[in-house]
């Protein structure tokens, strides 16, 4: 006979403590892009639109990362595997919160920066020096991956270059024809970016729990 | 494909970070492969048979009849 295994009660307690505290912060957080979008950011094109969209989305996953950093169960959990993570696995999960984090931040910049009326070079500056560090932390994440999370990178930018290649390739050559709209970079932008934010979690979906023999 | 990692693992009383550590890995390239969610490269592969000091083929099976 085969059966599901029971869930940790811990971990069970842990997520209904992470819904709790995570819709507060949504909530929150949608309220304030609620503001944002009405009135104080500068939004001409459906890219601008989606870009805060991506943004926000950023802020959130950034959130439930830095939580989960918090709980070992959590993190145990998201990592998919057993025991408690370590220190430098924790460190890692915060860092990679904060990158996220500013990534949302950077998506929503511009236009918020517009729209407020904040001097364009710093603000321009704060997006290269975020362009830097995302940089060089990922060469470095790469370099020091082993050979399953590597794969795991270049599956999902293997992923993200066809779906981005295809679409400018359909969308190219309709524009090129006359048959659509003039894109520009940031339209192109915040779709290689939402794609790239997307294909992993399609790809790497966390197994469900292997059945218990009886 | 298939493996007898986590039995012995378990044989040991090794967790997933001991094996980790031996192999040089991550503890999430241990689970993956114990999971059957990844099938470690050649290089890989021996250097598991020889932590645990079998025959390679007594730690993978494929899945073919």
């Amino acid at each position: 006979m085969t059966q599901t295994s029971a869930p940790d009660p811990k971990l069970v307690a842990a997520k209904r403590m992470r819904l709790i505290v995570m819709l507060i912060y949504y909530v929150a957080v949608s309220a304030g892009a609620y503001w944002l979008w009405h009135g104080h950011v500068y939004i001409t094109r459906w890219a601008d639109d989606a870009a805060l969209a991506v943004g926000l989305i950023c802020v959130l996953v950034a959130a439930r990362l830095l939580y989960e950093s918090f709980s070992k169960v959590l993190l145990s959990d998201r990592m998919q595997v057993e025991g408690d993570p370590t220190r430098r696995e924790t460190n890692q999960a915060r860092v990679q919160a904060a990158l996220i984090f500013l990534l949302g931040v950077v998506l929503v910049l511009p236009n918020v920066a517009f729209g407020l009326g904040w001097p364009r070079q710093l603000v321009y500056g704060g997006i290269v020096l975020f362009v830097v560090v995302r940089t060089l932390y990922t060469l470095r994440a790469l370099r020091s991956a082993d050979e399953f999370i590597r794969r795991r990178m270049f599956e999902a930018g293997w992923w993200t270059m066809l779906l981005t290649t295809t679409g400018l390739l359909l969308y190219g050559g309709a524009e090129r024809l006359g048959l659509v709209r003039v894109a520009t970079s940031w339209d192109v932008m915040i779709i290689v970016f939402a794609i790239a934010i997307v294909t992993p979690s399609f790809l790497f979906k966390k197994p469900k729990p292997a059945p218990q023999q009886t | 494909m298939q493996n007898r990692l986590r039995t012995l693992r378990a044989e040991r009383s090794w967790s997933q970070a001991d094996l980790a550590d031996r192999l040089g890995v991550s503890r999430q390239t241990v689970n993956a492969i114990e999971t059957g969610r990844y099938d470690p490269s050649l290089p890989l592969a021996f250097k598991i048979a020889r932590v645990f000091e079998a025959p390679i083929e007594t730690l993978f099976q494929d899945d073919l009849p």
